[in-house]
């Protein structure tokens, strides 16, 4: 079985959500909020096994039940055949185009529609839930109303991997361990036959270990004149030992296996779900790096990928994550970016890998992970520029302001002034919020792009014409500043004869002997521009500029940038200015 | 029964058909392919009416098929639902077909078959298909059985000289382009149905006089057995045909719980009704029956003095012993404010209401009270009751109309199906499929060559033929359409 369709209406945050999942890993990522596990608790819930789940309020949109009445629709595809039956669901299917990702309310399967049935779990303000097949000809009542029988639900509902697996170690409800002990019958066989051996065992030695008792018992009972024979021990009383379901778990050796550790007992029983899923082919898992080291993570993710044994279709896997090291191990087409838009609650779930002009999207996961898992990204031309913006980040935070962090901002590096743009664009149609911050001494290739990003909504930070970062930290920073920035690149330099060489090739006004003599005329604008031009350079180590990696750069704006804010005059403090009121602005 | 052979002709083929004369156990052998064929996937078995979709699954029970191996419906049900499941796909119209829907409702279900939208569904569904009483199927029936058999396994079952044409205009299939479709595999010969009561020399005639009909359209009475007897009318006119009628009722006597049927002319009610009279007979009627028809339309219309006498027409012909111009007479007079000497009846108390107020209530006392009376014999019963519980659900203000109400009763007894009286006057149409012990057959020679085998193979016992001629001589090919009458889709 597969999942082809997910329509969610008014369910917790979601007032509206229609997707069409991929056959293999679903990956959801998007900020908090945006209704990933949601949408896993819808799908969960529309095979439900047990028909007494109940709503509360809190379970509809707006909380609100009266107005927001809960449909939960998941179509599936890849159907066991017993279902095609005509007396089983034969009569309620419909038809799934894939090519189209089209839903007929009736099979077509010489046009090559797939068989496909909807189920759909509706909650009303009685707080019922009910199940039922659905289709048009149900809605319009002229098919009679069926749902899927309790134990065909049971067979396919999709095994959940939540934080805590300690429940699937032991022979509870809803354990994985009951699916591989046949069903839910044959395990409460078991438990039955657990609790006589249980009492056999138990009665053997009670006699002895209980005699003292007994006998006042007995004396006492004789005293009142209450009838008891000389048959009167103890012995286990099952059903108060709670011996059935949690009570016997898997052990190793005398050590329950509970006590493993989350990501070992999380691997043990991903892969006990795995045995057991053998016609429930879906599995969904609530934020797959928990408890987990990087390489688990990738055992684990590779185990679920892998074809099942016999050549049968790989499991359809739904998960959520928040960790940049799963969205390394994924593939682009493998990850999907729940958006919700918190006013109307209409969510949508856009896939990372929707087409963006000039953009191989393939290396975006790989190269900005942590960008996916944000509200909003702010694209940097480079990593001078990140580097910037977090010694900035940070030296607000000293001064108490709200950190990037929490204002669900990431700064991530654009890769140049060509491709910056084209990220920033990537980003803003899979629906996140995103700042572009340029150099301002070289435009882009595409001379339309920025207008483009402009009017659909992507803001645009630049300094002043002609000057890219490094241009206003040598002109505009005060002298002190500009000093130790001197100081800085000459030490970044092999030796300080290098770097004064490099300096003589751009600034000819004087030959200075020392990095110290340099630093004295950190006052002359000359100097301060050639600073500039030489520290911007791109080129081979030994001649590229300093200050081109993220530390650095960090290190800059947040001892020298941040402090002088208030001093600095022109373009420079007011782009900056603008990119922190744009950080505090309201999402 | 050995039926070996041909249920392992039928489990071996792809397409086929089985010859099945009457009485040679058809039923027996569907039930026995469907043992043999096994699980998991069921058989689905098609037949035409509910009645016979009773004797099928009553002979699965007795031989201990579980019924969970097959899907036991009639074609129009099976159809409709079909078409029903998926309409878009099968263009159906109408959920709630009545008559002249029905040939939409099979090219509905031939397009959802033929158009592959659910053969995953069929495959799942069933291993193969087998129809009973394939000689009723019509056209539009067979295009559909035909759809079926591209997808699956099938085999029909049918006798092309019990064929009778009944159904308004529908063309029935052509037995030649049936068997060109699904060959022969093969024919059951052994006449069950006289060995079980120890007649095997009939059992034997009617299955040697098959060749002899269908080359020759013709029966020889004078070679049949001793319980195949002639009455001869003296002459041709109406009365001596009348009399030699009677005396080949009254010549019948029935012990025990045996039965007879009166095959009469396949025309007319009318007059089979006046036979039903004389014989002390119950008439067979069509559950649609002409008659039904006409006299819900004419009340519907009439009131007073009018309807007061559609509803007499209608009691005098289907009760005897009810005096009808006297109590006419008497009723009119007392209308018009003559007060007798003796107490008025309650008939009579009913015929007053019905003229002074159009409520249909009082329809339905005066049938009540008419029948009630003593001396008085139904022998038109299933004609009555339809009317009357017809204008009960409209007095009881479940259906608005007549026409509704009468739809609507008339489908009830197509799933009850009816209760036969010892002794009944039918139509070959009406008759056959169903089984008695004695048999009288009245005017043969209006009688089609199917006609006249369905007639001849209806009695296990004594056949009693009214005929001038020895030999029975028939017209060549079936009589189509000779009935206009509103007959039923049963």
């Amino acid at each position: 079985m597969r999942i082809v369709h997910v329509e969610v209406v008014n369910f917790r945050g979601i007032k509206q959500l229609s997707w069409h999942p991929a056959p293999g890993t679903n990956c959801l990522v998007g900020p908090g909020d945006s209704g990933k596990t949601t949408v896993l608790d819808a799908i969960e819930l529309a095979f439900a096994p047990r028909n007494s789940v109940t709503f509360d309020d809190t379970d509809f949109y707006a909380v609100d039940p009266k107005a927001n009445p809960i449909a939960i629709t998941v179509t599936i595809g890849d159907l066991p055949t017993e279902f095609l039956k005509e007396d089983r669901y034969g009569h309620y299917l419909r038809g799934w185009d894939d090519t189209a990702k089209r839903l007929e309310d009736e099979p077509d399967e010489a046009r090559g529609l797939e068989d496909v049935l909807s189920i759909r779990l509706t909650g009303d303000h009685t707080l019922e839930a009910e199940w039922t097949l659905f289709n048009q000809r149900v809605a319009q009542g002229d098919q009679s109303s069926r749902a899927l029988a309790f134990q065909d639900r049971q067979d396919i509902a999709p095994s959940r991997l939540g934080p805590y697996a300690d429940r699937h170690l032991a022979w509870g409800r809803q354990s994985v361990l009951n699916r591989i002990t046949k069903g839910p019958a044959a395990s409460r066989g078991l438990m039955a036959e657990a609790g006589r051996v249980a009492r056999q065992e138990f009665s053997r030695d009670s006699k002895t270990l209980f005699a003292e008792t007994i006998e006042e018992v007995k004396q006492a009972a004789r005293l009142l004149g209450v009838p008891v024979g000389d048959a009167l021990h103890a012995m286990l009383d099952v059903q108060a030992m709670g011996l059935s379901g949690g009570g016997i778990s898997l052990h190793d050796g005398n050590l329950p296996l509970r006590r493993l550790g989350v990501g070992s007992s999380r691997l043990f029983t991903a892969a006990l779900q795995d045995y057991a899923r053998a016609r429930a082919s879906v599995a969904l898992i609530d934020e797959v790096e928990h408890g987990l080291e990087p390489h688990r993570i990738s055992r684990l993710l590779r185990q679920l990928k892998e074809e099942r044994a016999g050549g049968t279709t790989k499991a359809q896997v739904f998960m959520t994550t928040h960790s940049p090291v799963v969205l390394q191990e994924l593939s682009i087409a493998e990850l999907n970016v729940v958006r919700r838009d918190p006013r109307t609650g209409i969510t949508i779930v856009v896939p990372a890998n929707t087409p963006y002009p000039g953009l191989d999207a393939q290396s975006q996961p790989r190269a900005n992970p942590q960008a996916y898992l944000a509200p909003a990204i702010l694209v940097c031309e480079g990593k001078t520029e990140v580097g910037l913006v977090r010694g900035l980040d940070d030296y607000w935070v000293g001064k108490g302001h709200l950190p990037f962090s929490t204002a669900g901002i990431v700064p991530v590096s654009g890769g140049g002034v060509d491709k910056a743009p084209v990220i920033a664009g990537y980003f803003h149609a899979l629906g996140y919020r995103v700042g572009l911050l340029l150099d301002n001494d070289c435009e882009p290739k595409d001379a339309k792009i920025l207008n483009e990003l402009t009017s659909a909504g992507v803001t645009i930070f630049r300094w002043a014409p002609g000057h890219a970062t490094e241009d206003h930290l040598f002109r505009d920073l005060p002298t002190d500043a500009v000093a130790t920035l001197i100081k800085a690149a000459a030490a970044i330099q092999d030796s300080d004869q290098s770097f004064l060489d490099r300096l003589s090739s751009k600034y000819s006004k004087k030959r200075f002997k020392s990095v110290a003599e340099v630093q004295k005329a950190a006052d002359d604008s000359e100097l301060r521009i050639a600073m500039g031009e030489l520290t911007k350079s791109k080129g081979k180590p030994g001649e590229r500029g300093w200050f081109k990696d993220i530390s650095h750069a960090e290190w800059i704006g947040r001892k020298h940038v941040g402090p002088h804010l208030d001093e600095l005059k022109g373009k420079f403090p007011e782009t900056i200015a603008e990119i922190r009121a744009w950080v505090d602005r309201e999402q | 029964m050995s039926n070996e052979p041909i249920v392992d002709a039928v489990l071996s083929s792809r397409l086929g058909s089985v010859v099945a004369p009457a009485g040679c156990g058809k039923t027996d052998c569907i039930a026995d392919v469907v043992k043999a064929a096994g699980g998991p996937a069921k058989c689905l078995v098609l037949t035409h009416t509910l009645a016979g979709v009773d004797s099928l699954r009553q002979r699965m029970k007795e031989k201990d098929v579980s019924l969970h191996r097959t899907d036991l419906e009639t074609i129009a049900g099976w159809s409709l639902r079909f078409a029903a499941a998926f309409p878009r796909r099968s263009g159906l119209a109408t959920r709630e077909p009545r008559g002249e829907d029905w040939p939409a409702v099979y090219a509905a279900a031939t397009q959802l078959i033929r158009g592959g939208f659910v053969t995953g569904v069929l495959k799942a569904s069933y291993q193969r298909v087998l129809v009973d009483e394939y000689q009723d199927c019509t056209a539009e029936q067979h295009a559909l059985i035909l759809a079926l058999s591209q997808h699956l396994p099938t085999c029909i079952f049918g006798d092309p000289l019990q064929a009778i044409f009944g159904f308004r205009n529908e063309q029935l299939a052509d037995w030649k382009a049936v068997t060109t479709d699904f060959p022969q595999i093969g024919a059951l010969k052994e006449p069950w149905r006289w060995k079980r009561v120890k007649n095997d020399k009939l059992g034997c005639w009617l299955i040697g006089i098959r060749d002899q009909l269908e080359q020759l359209n013709r029966v020889d009475l004078a070679a049949a057995p001793r319980c195949v007897s002639r009455v001869i009318p003296q002459s041709l006119t109406k009365q001596d045909l009348l009399k030699a009628n009677m005396s080949a009722g009254r010549s019948v006597k029935l012990r025990g719980e045996e039965t007879l049927i009166v095959i009469g002319d396949k025309a007319s009610e009318l007059i089979r009704g006046s036979l039903a009279a004389k014989l002390k007979c119950s008439a067979i009627e069509p559950v649609a029956c002409q008659t039904l028809g006409s006299f819900l339309a004419e009340i519907d219309v009439c009131t007073a003095r009018d309807r007061l006498t559609a509803v007499l027409d209608l009691a005098a012909g289907a009760m005897s012993g009810l005096a009808r111009a006297a109590f006419e007479r008497r009723v009119v007079r007392l209308a018009g404010g003559w007060k007798p000497r003796n107490k008025i009846t309650e008939s009579e108390r009913a015929a007053l209401d019905l003229l002074a107020s159009n409520e249909l209530a009082h329809v339905l006392s005066l049938l009540e009270c008419l029948r009630r009376q003593s001396g008085v014999v139904a022998f038109r019963r299933e004609l009555l009751s339809a009317v009357q519980n017809t204008l009960r659900l409209v007095v009881r203000g479940e259906h608005s109309t007549l026409a509704e109400a009468a739809w609507h009763v008339q489908n009830k007894m197509r799933h009850a199906g009816r209760r036969l009286a010892r002794r009944s006057v039918g139509s070959t149409l009406l008759v056959k499929g169903l089984q008695f012990d004695h048999a009288v057959i009245v005017a043969p020679e209006k009688l089609s060559r199917n006609d006249l085998y369905v007639a001849l193979t209806r009695a296990s016992r004594t056949i009693t033929v009214v005929s001038a001629t020895p030999t029975l001589i028939v017209k060549a090919t079936p009589q189509q359409n000779v009935s206009k009458r509103g007959q039923g889709h049963e």
